[in-house]
C-alpha cells in the first residue's frame, strides 16, 4: 500500500509546505550577529573563569590605542592643544572610561614644591623650542610614559590610549561605534597626518565589520549560484522552484531555530547558511533527475506512484549520505571551541532536515508542479547532453584501459600530499586572518613599525599580605624588571610604577636615590600608598585596588600569534613561580591568552574529527555495502581526497587555525555523499546480474551525471567562500571546493578503476537492504552473464 | 453672636498662617543657606571629632578609615550678621586606622577668598610635604565626600535660589557661578527649618540626572549645637558610597592656632587627640 496521499491530497501538501517555509522565515528578520569574547569559550573554561574573575575585580575595560602621526613635532604646543581638544573630545563618547595621552597624561610632581597629582602638560607653555624641549625632557623624566605615549626616537608620532569598556558579552555594534566616532574625531585633526588604531577592541571591530560584509556576500551569491545551476541542470521552472524551495525551507528552519534558541550568528556559523544551501541543492539535484528518468523509463505510472519509487529508491543513500555528512559535522564538536561546535550542531540538524524534506517532500512537489504536464523532462541542458553522451559513455572504456594508470597516478597523489603530514601545524594569528592591504593589517603594520605596543594581556594578583609588604612589593618589582627584559616585551605598567613615582615627588632632598625603597618597612610603603589615595591617583586605582591586596600588571607587546604568546606566556609564568613567594596568587590572563589556548587542542580536535567521520563512514558504507573489501574501497577513495588537501595545506605551510579546521570533518562527510551513492547504484546493477563494465557503464552514466552535477553545486558553492575578507575561510572555501573536485574525479575515475581491476577478487555483492530487491545471483552466473553481455 | 465669634476666629487664624508664611518668606535663600553653612562648618570656636569613615564600592568591598578632626575658625564670632562668622579656618586630621598609616597627619589652611594650603605628613619618613589644592571637589581620602564638602563650600561660588517651602525643609537650589570650574549643573539642598541642618543634597549633571546624593542621617545636639553625627554620600555613577560617624564631639576645646603647624604634625597634639 503506498505510503503516499492521494493525488487530490497533494494540493494540500504543496500549501502547507509553504504555510511552514512562510512560518520558519520569520525567525530570519530578527538575526543578530555576535562577535563577542565570551562566544569563544564555556562557561566552565578555566581561562574565561580567570579572566572574568579579573574583569570583575578590576574593572571591565581594556586598552586601545590610536597611533597618530603628526605634521609637526609631538612637543609643539600647537598640536599638544589640539592633542587635547581631541582627548577630551573621545574621553565624552560612550563606552570610554579615560584616556590617557601626552597632552593630559597625569603624574605625581612636586616641582613647584607642592606635590600634587596633576596633568603634566599645561596649555600656558609658550611654543618656543626651550619649552618644547623642557616638555619633552618632563616627558622623559616619567619612565610610564616612554614606549607607552612616546618614543625618544620619534618626535612625530604618539599614542592616545584610551581605556574602552569593553564588556566581554557585548557582541559588537557598540564597538564598532566607538571605533567609528574616534575615527571621525581623529580625522578632523589639522595637525594629525595619519592614524592608526590598534587593539583588541579594534581587531574585534574589523572581525565584526568582515563578518557582515561575508553575510550580504555569500548568501545572495550562493542563492544566485543555485538558481543558475538549477536553471543549467533542469532548464525549468517547475523542478527550479522545487529545489529552491527545499533549500529554503532548510535554510530558514536552521537560522530560526538558532535564533530563537538565542545563538546570534558569529564569524563561524556566518558560513552555515551557505553551506547548508549548496549541500541541500546537491541533494534535490539527485531527487529530480531521478524523478524525471521514471517518469521516460516507467510512463505507465502514475506521478504519485513516481513520486514514491524515487523516495523508496533513494531513501537509503540519501540517509547513508545524510549521516555522512552529518556525522562530519558532528565531528566538529571535538574542537572544543564553541562558535566551531554550533557550526557542527546545526549544520547536522541542517543535514537532517534537508534529508527528510529532500526525500519526503520534493517527490510531492514535484509531482503536483507537474501535474498538467505530460511531457517528461530529460537533461534540457545541451551541454549536459554533449558531456553525457560525449565524456560519460567512453568513460568506462577508459577507465577499463587505463584502470592500472588511473590507480597509480591516485596512489602517487595521496602519498606525496601525506608524506607532508609531518610539517602540519597548528597556529591562529587573529591579525593574519585579514588580508594584506586591509586597513587593520595596515594598521598594526605601522603601529609596529612606530614601536608602539599594538596588543597587551595581563597578570592578575591576588596579594594575601597587600602591596606594603616588603618581601611582596620588593618580589613584584623583581618579577616585572625580569619581564621587562623579556624580547616580545615592549613595556609593563604597574602599581609598582605608580609608587615609585610618587616616591620620586616624595623625595625628600637631593640625597633620594630611586632605589631607595629596597629599604623601606612597611609603613613607609603602606603611607606611600596613601599618598596616592590622598591626591587622588586614579592611574594607581586602575592597577591597584584600595586594599593593597588586589592588582594587575599589564605587559605590552607587539601582536603575537597564539603560538608565540603561549610561548611567551610560559616564560612569564615560570617568572612568577621564580620570583612571587608563596602568599601571592598570578594568573596569567587578558583576551589574547584566552583566545591563544584555544589553539592547543586544534590538531588533537582536527584528528579527532577525522577518525570520527571516518568511522561513521566505515559503518555507513558496511550497513549499505554489506561488504568489508566494497566498504574499504568506498572508505579509501573518499579518504583520499581529504588527505591529499590536508597534505598540501601541509606542503603550502598552511596552518591549522580557527578556519581550516573545519575542512577535514566536514569535506570528508560530503566527499562520501558521491561514493554512496556509486555504490548503490553499483550494487544494485550487479544484483540484477549485470556484469562489472556493464554496471559500471551504467552508473557512471547515471549516477556519474548526478555526481558531476552535484559536486559543481557544491564546489560553486563554497568557492564563494573565496570571496570573503577572512583568509581562513577563503582557505577554507578554496580546500574544500579542491576536496570535492578531487572526490569527484576519485568516484568518476578511481573507484571504478578500482572495481575494475580487482573485481575477480571481490566476491559478488550482497543484495541492497531492500526487501522488495531482487535475490543475487551467484558469482560464477554473473561472470558468465557478464562475458555474453560484453 | 455665635456666628460673629466664628467669622473672629477664622480671620485670627488667617492671620496667624499669614504671619508664618511671611517669617518664612523674610528669609531669603542666601539667608538660609548661609544659616546652614554656620550651623555645619562653624558651630562654637573651635571643635574636635573622631571620624569612622566606611567607604563600600560598587562591587561591596568595604574599607575603613579612621581619623580625629580638629577645627579651629579665625573669626572669633558665629555672628550671622554681614556674615561675620565666615571666616578662615584651619584644620588638623590625624589618622588613626588603618594601623599602617596610623599617625599620618594632614594639615588644611582653609581660605575663603583663595586656594586651601594643604600639608602632609609622612611619619615613615619623618617628611613633610605641602600638597597641592587647587581642585576642591576630589575625593576626600579615598572616600565619596569632596574636600569641599568636609570643609564646606564657597557660598559665594554659587547663585542660591529657594524653590520651595515645605512643612520641614527648605529647599535651595544652588547653580554654579563658574560652570566650567564644576562638574554639576547645580544641586539642591534640603535644609531643615528648625536646626538648618542640611538634610539631604542632590547634585545634578548636565543631562540634569541625579548623580550624587548625601545625606544626614543623624543629628545630636552638643553643648547646643545642633551636630550631624552620621551621613552619608552615595555616587549613583559608580555605586560607592561613604558612611562617616562623628562621636566625641566636642566644641570649645580652646584649641590653639599654633596645633595648626607643621610643627605639630610632627608631634601631634596628644591632649586634644585623645
Amino acid at each position: 500500500m503506498s505510503p503516499f496521499p492521494r493525488q487530490n491530497l497533494l494540493k494540500y501538501v504543496f500549501i502547507l509546505f509553504y504555510a511552514y517555509l512562510l512560518l520558519a522565515s520569520f525567525g530570519l528578520v530578527k538575526w543578530e550577529l555576535n562577535n563577542s569574547m565570551e562566544i569563544w569559550f564555556y562557561e566552565n573554561d578555566p581561562q574565561l573563569v580567570i579572566h572574568k574573575k579579573t574583569l570583575e575585580e578590576m574593572g571591565e575595560w581594556d586598552w586601545l590605542a590610536v597611533v597618530l602621526e603628526t605634521r609637526t613635532q609631538i612637543y609643539d604646543s600647537h598640536f599638544l592643544d589640539e592633542l587635547k581638544t581631541l582627548s577630551n573630545r573621545i574621553a565624552d563618547l560612550d563606552h570610554v572610561r579615560k584616556i590617557i595621552s601626552i597632552a593630559n597624561a597625569r603624574g605625581t610632581y612636586s616641582d613647584s614644591d607642592e606635590l600634587e597629582y596633576r596633568v603634566l602638560y599645561s596649555n600656558n607653555l609658550s611654543n618656543s623650542g626651550s619649552h618644547s624641549a623642557e616638555f619633552r625632557q618632563k616627558l622623559l623624566n616619567n619612565p610610564v610614559f616612554i614606549n607607552s605615549l612616546f618614543r625618544e626616537d620619534q618626535d612625530k608620532r604618539t599614542v592616545i590610549l584610551i581605556q574602552d569598556e569593553n564588556a566581554f558579552n557585548e557582541g559588537g555594534p557598540a564597538r564598532v561605534q566607538l571605533v567609528n566616532e574616534i575615527r571621525g574625531i581623529i580625522n578632523e585633526a589639522r595637525l594629525v597626518e595619519n592614524f592608526w588604531i590598534v587593539g583588541t577592541t579594534a581587531l574585534n571591530v574589523a572581525l565584526n565589520t568582515f563578518s557582515l560584509k561575508d553575510v550580504y556576500t555569500f548568501y545572495p551569491l550562493v542563492f544566485g549560484i543555485c538558481i543558475f545551476f538549477g536553471w543549467w541542470v533542469f532548464g525549468n521552472w517547475r523542478d527550479l522552484l522545487v529545489s529552491l524551495s527545499i533549500i529554503s525551507a532548510v535554510v530558514a528552519t536552521i537560522v530560526s531555530s538558532m535564533v530563537y534558541s538565542g545563538h546570534a550568528l558569529n564569524m563561524v556559523t556566518i558560513m552555515l547558511p551557505a553551506i547548508l544551501t549548496s549541500l541541500s541543492m546537491a541533494n534535490v539535484v539527485h531527487i529530480i533527475t531521478h524523478f524525471h528518468q521514471l517518469r521516460v523509463n516507467k510512463p505507465q505510472n502514475s506521478l504519485m506512484q513516481i513520486a514514491a519509487q524515487v523516495s523508496k529508491k533513494l531513501w537509503i543513500p540519501c540517509l547513508g549520505s545524510a549521516v555522512t555528512t552529518s556525522i562530519g559535522f558532528i565531528s566538529l564538536t571535538f574542537a572544543g571551541i564553541v562558535p566551531v561546535s554550533q557550526l557542527g550542531i546545526f549544520g547536522a540538524l541542517g543535514i537532517f532536515l534537508g534529508f527528510l524534506l529532500t526525500i519526503f517532500v520534493a517527490p510531492l512537489l514535484l509531482a503536483y508542479l507537474w501535474r498538467d504536464n505530460a511531457d517528461p523532462v530529460t537533461a534540457k541542458s545541451y551541454s549536459l547532453k554533449t558531456f553525457a553522451h560525449n565524456v560519460l559513455a567512453k568513460t568506462t572504456t577508459t577507465i577499463a584501459i587505463n584502470s592500472k594508470l588511473i590507480i597509480i597516478l591516485f596512489g602517487l597523489l595521496a602519498i606525496s600530499s601525506i608524506s607532508g603530514f609531518h610539517a602540519l601545524k597548528a597556529d591562529t594569528s587573529y591579525l593574519s586572518m585579514f588580508k594584506e592591504h586591509t586597513e587593520i593589517r595596515n594598521a598594526y603594520a605601522k603601529a609596529e613599525e612606530s614601536g608602539f605596543s599594538t596588543s597587551n594581556f595581563r597578570i592578575y594578583l591576588d596579594l594575601q599580605n597587600g602591596l606594603e609588604d616588603p618581601d611582596t612589593f620588593l618580589a613584584l618589582d623583581k618579577l616585572q624588571k625580569a619581564i621587562d627584559l623579556l624580547p616580545e616585551v615592549i613595556k609593563t605598567v604597574g602599581p609598582i610604577d605608580a609608587f615609585k613615582e610618587i616616591d620620586r615627588a616624595m623625595a625628600k632632598d637631593a640625597s633620594w636615590k630611586s632605589d631607595d625603597y629596597q629599604g623601606y618597612n612597611r609603613e613607609t610603603f603602606a603611607q606611600i600608598l596613601f599618598v596616592g589615595e590622598l591626591s587622588n591617583n586614579d592611574d594607581l586605582r586602575d592597577l591597584l585596588l584600595h586594599d593593597n591586596k588586589t592588582a594587575q600588571l599589564f605587559i605590552f607587546t607587539n601582536y603575537l600569534t597564539n603560538n608565540e604568546l603561549i610561548k611567551l606566556v610560559s616564560i612569564i609564568e615560570n617568572l612568577i613561580s621564580t620570583h612571587l613567594p608563596d602568599g601571592v596568587l598570578a594568573e596569567v590572563t587578558g583576551v589574547p591568552v584566552l583566545w591563544a589556548t584555544m589553539d592547543q587542542h586544534l590538531i588533537g580536535s582536527q584528528i579527532n574529527s577525522i577518525l570520527l567521520v571516518t568511522l561513521g563512514i566505515g559503518i555507513t558504507l558496511l550497513l549499505i555495502t554489506r561488504s568489508i573489501p566494497l566498504s574499504m574501497i568506498g572508505l579509501a577513495v573518499s579518504l583520499l581526497p581529504i588527505l591529499s588537501i590536508i597534505g598540501l595545506m601541509s606542503w603550502l605551510g598552511i596552518k591549522l587555525n580557527m578556519g581550516t579546521i573545519l575542512i577535514g570533518g566536514i569535506a570528508l562527510g560530503l566527499a562520501i555523499d558521491d561514493t554512496i551513492h556509486f555504490m548503490w547504484h553499483y550494487i544494485n546493477e550487479r544484483c540484477e546480474g549485470i556484469g562489472v563494465h556493464k554496471s559500471l557503464e551504467a552508473t557512471i552514466r547515471v549516477t556519474g551525471l548526478a555526481i558531476f552535477i552535484t559536486s559543481i553545486v557544491i564546489a560553486a558553492g563554497f568557492s564563494i567562500m573565496m570571496l570573503s575578507q577572512f583568509v581562513p575561510t577563503v582557505n577554507f572555501g578554496l580546500f574544500t571546493t579542491g576536496a570535492v573536485l578531487l572526490a569527484m574525479f576519485a568516484d568518476i575515475l578511481l573507484l571504478p578503476a578500482i572495481l575494475m581491476a580487482f573485481h575477480n577478487k571481490l566476491k559478488q555483492p550482497s543484495p541492497p537492504l531492500l526487501p522488495s530487491s531482487k535475490p543475487g545471483l551467484t558469482k560464477v552466473e554473473i561472470e558468465d552473464k557478464s562475458i555474453s553481455r560484453n | 453672636m455665635r456666628k460673629y465669634l466664628f467669622q473672629l476666629i477664622g480671620v485670627a487664624a488667617c492671620l496667624i498662617l499669614a504671619e508664618g508664611q511671611t517669617l518664612a518668606k523674610s528669609l531669603s535663600a542666601n539667608e538660609i543657606v548661609h544659616r546652614s553653612n554656620q550651623i555645619s562648618y562653624y558651630a562654637g570656636q573651635d571643635g574636635r571629632a573622631q571620624a569612622d569613615m566606611i567607604i563600600t564600592d560598587d562591587k561591596g568591598r568595604k574599607r575603613h578609615r579612621q581619623m580625629i578632626v580638629l577645627r579651629r575658625d579665625i573669626a572669633d564670632t558665629d555672628e550671622l550678621e554681614n556674615n561675620a562668622y565666615l571666616s578662615e579656618q584651619k584644620l588638623y586630621v590625624y589618622f588613626t586606622h588603618p594601623t599602617d598609616v596610623n599617625k599620618m597627619g594632614f594639615l588644611v589652611w582653609k581660605n575663603v577668598a583663595s586656594n586651601d594650603e594643604r600639608w602632609l605628613y609622612v611619619p615613615s619618613l619623618d617628611l613633610v610635604r605641602r600638597i597641592a589644592a587647587s581642585d576642591k571637589r576630589t575625593s576626600f581620602v579615598g572616600s565619596d565626600f569632596f574636600y569641599e564638602d568636609i570643609s564646606g563650600r564657597n557660598i559665594n561660588d554659587d547663585h542660591h535660589e529657594l524653590i520651595e517651602i515645605t512643612n520641614n525643609y527648605y529647599v535651595i537650589r544652588n547653580t554654579p557661578n563658574n560652570p566650567a570650574a564644576v562638574e554639576f549643573k547645580y544641586y539642591k539642598m534640603y535644609i531643615h527649618k528648625e536646626t538648618f541642618i542640611p538634610v539631604q543634597v542632590e547634585y545634578y549633571d548636565q543631562k540634569d540626572e541625579l548623580y550624587r546624593r548625601g545625606k544626614t542621617l543623624k543629628v545630636d545636639t552638643i553643648q547646643g549645637y545642633p551636630t550631624i553625627t552620621e551621613a552619608s554620600m552615595e555616587n549613583l555613577r559608580t555605586g560607592s558610597s561613604t558612611l562617616m560617624k562623628y562621636t566625641n564631639v566636642q566644641y570649645d576645646i580652646e584649641l590653639t592656632d599654633e596645633v595648626f603647624s607643621e610643627r605639630y604634625l610632627r608631634n601631634p597634639p596628644q591632649q586634644f587627640l585623645y
